[in-house]
This record gives structure tokens, sequence and C-alpha cells, in this order.
């Protein structure tokens, strides 16, 4: 596969989201608005590109017998320092994010993405397998976000969209608001892929 | 046997070095950490007093364990300071509230520390929901068996959108900081 398809597997083809159904807890849970869709999705992303490439250059080193708690361990030390960083250098982002940090730990994509691309592929290609998938992982929030920020809250990236006496479907803003879109933007994704 | 005691080693060094790369970073970041945090907790301070022109760090007081801070202008106290706790619905909420020792009410409340789910509970940070706080005293509020109370509970704080239990959990710190206020106030405001 090139470089090039690589990278961009991530935005449709296996999207984490939509196609491979990764990521789940943190999906459902940050999606209530827009703008934490890119909080959450640009977290992940720096974390899996990180993780990716240790496991990638730790490969060989590893026994295939060990290497699930070896990855584990090697994420949630990531997670961690990551958190710390951004506490002690930039609190501003760190009062933004702090929320998503532990919940990238929960993240299947980054544990899915360490037993199924990194541990078998070189250093150049799990950064980019990272990268795209992390991208990818990104916009699917955005999208999902912007949907339930605007039926739930009448904004998208908190403007005001619909007008004052638009009728709210709190229910979007809340865990079956989540599950609701998530499956029609799935079917969706599954009829334009049959076509 | 071999194969296992590999597995053991690898392992073993995995943690080894994983703990080493955290006991570092967490000795670096402790320091800036702390005073982010002390940076955080006197912007909350200066947010819910009365504008003022003394020195927070100097008129400060301990009683029981809480620090009172005095907002004073031209000598006189205009507010106290001091934080306060709630449950939420996923940890506690500590909040830096501010209390006009006149009439014993709110001058502002700040957000200083929650876990709440962002989007929902996180909300709490919000300037509308904090703001309705100001102004409002145990005197002057509905209470509700002697307690501050949302809506929901027959109270009169607005609850925010799909998270009641966290509105509770700020109302629960306003109104344990007003009692705890009322129950020093006399210790406060001594000179």
């Amino acid at each position: 596969m090139s470089l090039q398809k690589e990278f961009t597997k991530g935005f449709f083809a296996e999207n984490p989201i939509f196609r491979l159904l990764l990521g789940m807890c943190p999906t459902l849970a940050v999606t209530t608005a827009a703008i934490n869709g890119v909080a959450m999705g640009l977290a992940t992303t720096v974390v899996l590109v990180g993780s990716n490439c240790t496991i990638s250059l730790l490969r060989r080193l590893i026994p295939p017998r060990v290497r699930i708690p070896a990855f584990i361990v090697i994420i949630a030390s990531f997670v961690t320092i990551i958190d710390m960083l951004m506490a002690g250098f930039f609190y501003e982002l760190h009062k933004v994010l702090g929320l998503f940090i532990p919940l990238i730990v929960v993240n299947c994509i980054i544990l899915g993405r360490a037993e199924a691309y990194a541990s078998k592929n070189p250093l150049l290609r799990s950064l980019i397998d990272g990268l795209g998938m992390g991208l990818g992982f990104t916009i699917s929030l955005i999208v999902l976000g912007s949907i339930r920020e605007i039926l739930g809250s009448g904004t998208v990236f908190g403007f005001a969209l619909l007008g004052e006496g638009y009728p709210l479907f709190i229910v979007m803003l809340l865990p079956p608001g989540a599950f609701i879109v998530l499956g029609l933007l799935l079917g969706l994704m599954n009829r334009l892929r049959k076509a | 046997m071999r194969e296992s005691s590999r597995l053991v080693i690898v392992l073993t060094l995995v943690c080894l070095i994983a703990a080493l790369a955290l006991a570092g970073v967490d000795r670096l970041t402790k320091e800036p950490r702390l005073e982010q945090k002390r940076l955080a907790h006197l912007k909350a301070i200066r947010a819910v007093l009365p504008p003022l022109d003394n020195d927070l760090l100097k008129d400060k007081k301990e009683i029981e364990g809480v620090t009172f801070y005095l907002g004073k202008k031209e000598g006189e106290i205009t507010g106290v300071a001091f934080s306060s706790k709630g449950e939420g619905y996923s940890g506690f909420i500590t909040i830096m509230m501010g209390v006009r020792p006149e009439d014993d009410s709110i001058t502002g409340i700040e957000i200083l520390e929650h876990i709440e789910t962002p989007g929902l509970g996180a909300n709490i940070e919000k300037e509308e929901f904090k703001n309705q706080f100001k102004e409002k005293s145990l005197a002057n509020s509905k209470l509700v068996e002697g307690r501050l109370a949302v809506k929901r509970d027959r109270g009169d704080i607005d609850a925010l959108t799909g998270a009641t239990i966290s509105s509770r959990g700020v109302t629960e710190a306003v109104d344990e900081g007003l009692k705890i206020f009322l129950k020093y106030k006399k210790q406060i405001l001594v000179e």
C-alpha cells in the first residue's frame, strides 16, 4: 500500500468510528458539541502517533505473548506524561482538554492500532497510520458533535444557528442522542459504501 | 523455562522504564504544576471578590482548615473569599466563592476543579450558570429544608439542562460555603 493510501485510509475506508467501530466510549461521551470533537480528536491523535512510533520501534524486542500488557503500560505512560506536561506548562489548554485525557487511555483505537498495525510495520508507516487514523477520528467526532450540537443546543462551535423559538431536542445532548446519531450515520456510511 | 524468563525480563524492563519516565516527568513538572494551581487560585479569588486594593496573600486567615482571603478597599473589608466543595456527577466539585460581610450575600463564584462530563455537567463553568448565584444569600433564597436547592427540588436555582446532578453539586457547595461563613464570621472579621 502506498504511503498516501496509508494516510487516507483513516478518513473513509478504515475510518475508526464509522468503519472499525473503535473508541466508542469517548466518542459517545464527548460529542455533545463540535468543539469537544476537535479537542478530543487532536489529543487522541498526539497519543496515537506517539504510541504507534514507540511500539513500532520496540516491535522486535517485545515477545508476542506479553505484547498486550507491554502496550498498555506504554500507552498509559504516554497519556499520563502528556497530562502532567500540559498541567505544568500549558495550563489554559489543560483546563480545556484535561477532562478528555483520562478518556484517551480507554480508547481502543490506540491499543487497536498498536496491535493491528504498529507492531507489524516500520516506523514511518506507523507514524503515518497514527496521523491518518487520528485525524479521521477527529473529523468523525466533529461531524457527530456538530449534528448533536445543532439539534440539541441550536448552535455549532458555539455560534447560534437556529432561531430563538426553535424547539431543541435535549435528548441529543444525552447518551441516547449519541447512540441515535451514531446509528444513523453508520447506516448512511454503509449505504454510501454500497453505492 | 528460558522462554518464560525472557517474558518476565522484557515486561519488567518495560514497566521499569515507564516508571522511571513517569517519575522523571512528575518531578520535572511538580513545581510548575503547583505554581499554575496557585496562580489559578489567586485569579479565582480576584474574580469572586469586589475590586480590592490590598495584598490578598497577606490578608488571609486560616480557621479550622479553611483559608479565608479578605478583600479590602481603603481598609474596609468588602468581601471574603474561600473555597467550598460539593458532590457532582463524577466526583467532587471545588468552587471559590466570595461573600459580602455586610449582608452575607454572594459576590461571585468560580469553579476551581471538577471532573464532570464535557458538554453536559462541565457547563457549570459557563458564566450564565455561575452568575445566577450573585447577590444570593440564605436570607433571600427559597430554602428547602434549610438548604439552597435547584428548581427540580423546589428551590430557586436554575439547573443546567441535562445536568441536574452537577448543578446540585455546585448548589450544595455554595450552601455549605454560606453556612461555613456564618459560623466563623465573627472570627474572620475581627482584626
